[in-house]
Order: structure tokens, then sequence, then C-alpha cells
């Protein structure tokens, strides 16, 4: 199985009850991010970079601490939809200008819930 | 003395440390959803807890030859450097260290910090073990250092799959207290 296709089936399995936490499954998702940032070509650097930044961000973040799913489904309703968007330009490479919308959406979303 | 420690130490954590929600739920670092969250440097950090929870583990440690005691940050360290400083006034001296989850990027670039020789005789504790994922990657730090390691003393075993998982690795769980020694309702 590539890394890709790995990323994806760990975010659903992350995401099947509609909210992000865990800081385990969440250190994996990062970790293949940044796989893929390594291994991968060109146009993958950016979108695995910020992904992995995000999740190891998210992770560390629930580590060693009491985490509710209030606050994992807040995360979910907000970062979910950008960062689909986000994996799914790791197959599709789109042009730059898209991408660099996408992965700045991605960002000020997080960006959004860090500064709350 | 040891089975009054205990109690006192259950009363403690059931009265600090558990926490249970009636609506909603906890996330736990596996991912997995619970009702009731151990939060347990509550107990940990406390003054009678550390003091509760080092005796408890030095009765234990009475059978045991070791050279150090330690664990994964942050949960083990409270827990480890108690130990060691009550070893003091048992006369058989246990240093602690602990295992960084993730080595320092400047600097040393330690993954363990604090007292732990090549091929000594280590004791690792935790705070709650669900599944045993942090006590293992200690384990692997450990052991990459040749010193041997089976036994794991938690706090609180959730029993969740943790005593199992260690098994696989021919280390022991031993818990001072599991999940059923708590009055945690079915919510």
């Amino acid at each position: 199985m590539n890394d890709i296709t790995e990323l994806e089936r760990l975010y659903i399995e992350l995401t099947k009850d509609s909210s992000i936490g865990g800081s385990h499954p969440l250190k994996k998702i990062s970790e293949i991010c940044l796989s893929i940032c390594l291994n991968a070509g060109q146009g993958k650097i950016l979108p695995s970079f910020v992904l992995y930044t995000i999740f190891s961000d998210i992770a560390f973040d629930q580590d060693d601490r009491m985490v509710t799913t209030e606050e994992c489904k807040e995360l979910y309703n907000v970062l979910n939809d950008p960062i689909k968007v986000v994996i799914s330009h790791l197959r599709n490479s789109p042009t730059d200008k898209i991408l660099l919308e996408d992965v700045e959406k991605l960002i000020q979303n997080y960006n959004k819930l860090v500064k709350k | 003395m040891f089975f009054r420690n205990k109690d006192e130490l259950h009363s403690l954590i059931k009265d600090k440390g558990l926490l249970i929600k009636d609506e909603g739920e906890f996330e736990l670092a596996s991912g997995d959803k619970s009702k009731y969250f151990f939060d347990m440097k509550l107990v940990s950090m406390d003054p009678e807890g550390s003091d509760l929870i080092a005796n408890a583990i030095l009765e234990i440690l009475k059978q045991e030859d070791i050279d150090y005691i330690g664990g994964l940050e942050s949960g083990a360290i409270p827990i480890a450097s108690v130990v060691a400083n009550k070893s003091l006034k048992t006369g058989k001296l246990i240093p602690a260290f602990f295992v960084r989850k993730k080595p320092k990027e400047r600097g040393t670039r330690k993954s363990i910090e604090g007292n732990l020789a090549e091929n000594s005789r280590v004791i690792l504790v935790d705070d709650v073990t669900t599944k045993g994922e942090s006590v293992l990657l200690a384990i692997k730090k450990v052991r990459e250092l040749k010193c041997d390691v089976n036994k794991v003393i938690t706090i609180i075993d959730r029993l969740a799959g943790a005593k199992e998982n260690l098994a696989k690795e021919n280390i022991e769980l031993v818990a001072l207290f599991t999940r059923n020694d708590f009055d945690i309702p079915d919510l």
C-alpha cells in the first residue's frame, strides 16, 4: 500500500465518528504525511508538509491532557472539508494557484481554531 | 501498612483523579472515547498522592532487584522522581530517568534524560495504561540501551489491552488498581 492510500485510509478511520482526536492516531497520520513529503515528487511537498505540520501540532496539543469529544468535533467541523481537499490534491496535481488557495484555506481555518 | 496506604490512595484517586462525564465523552490518546477519565497528574503531583504512590511502588520493588526506575514523559516523571527520592530511606538507592516522546532537535538530541546506564535492570512506571502504546515506546528506547526490562508498574490499568500488548513483549504489567476497582457507572 502506498503512503497516499494509507493516509486516506487512516484519515477515514480517524474521522469515522465525525471528530478529530486521539494523539496516537494523529501522530501516525503525521508520520505518513512526513514520509510523503520526503519521498514524493515536488508537487506533493507543499500539501504534505502543511498536513504534517497541522496533524503533528494537534497530536502534540492533545497529548498528555484531558480532551473532550466536543473539542474534537469542533476540530472536525472546521478542518475536515479543507483537509479532504488538500489530501485529494496529493493525487490530483492541481494548478499551483488552486493548490495555494486550498492550502491557505486550511491554514486559515486552523489558525482560527488556534487563536480562539 | 501496605493495604492502608492503598486504601488511602484509592480514596484520593476517586475523589480527585477520576472524572466522569454525564454528557459528552472524553477522547483518549488511543483515539477511543470514554465516559470517564483518570487525570492522574492531579494525584501524582499532590503532596499526599505522590507519597502514597511512592510507598505503594516501593513495596512492590522490595521483591525486585533493579538499578533504575523511569518511564515516558510526562506521566511517569513525577512518579519515578518521588520513588527515587523515597528510595533514599530504604537503603537501596533507585535513581530515576524519563524517556522523551521525541528527542530534542537541538543540543544533545537525547531520548532519555536523567539517570540510566547501559545494560541495567530497569522497571518502568506509568500513570494510566489503556492499550500500552505510550509505555511500549519507552520500552523500545530503554531496550536500545541493552537494558533489561520485564515489568511495568502502572497506577491505573483501564483494562483495554495494555496487559496483553505488553505480554507480547515479555513484559508483565502490574497495576496498583484497575478500572474495576472504581465505581464507574454504566453511563
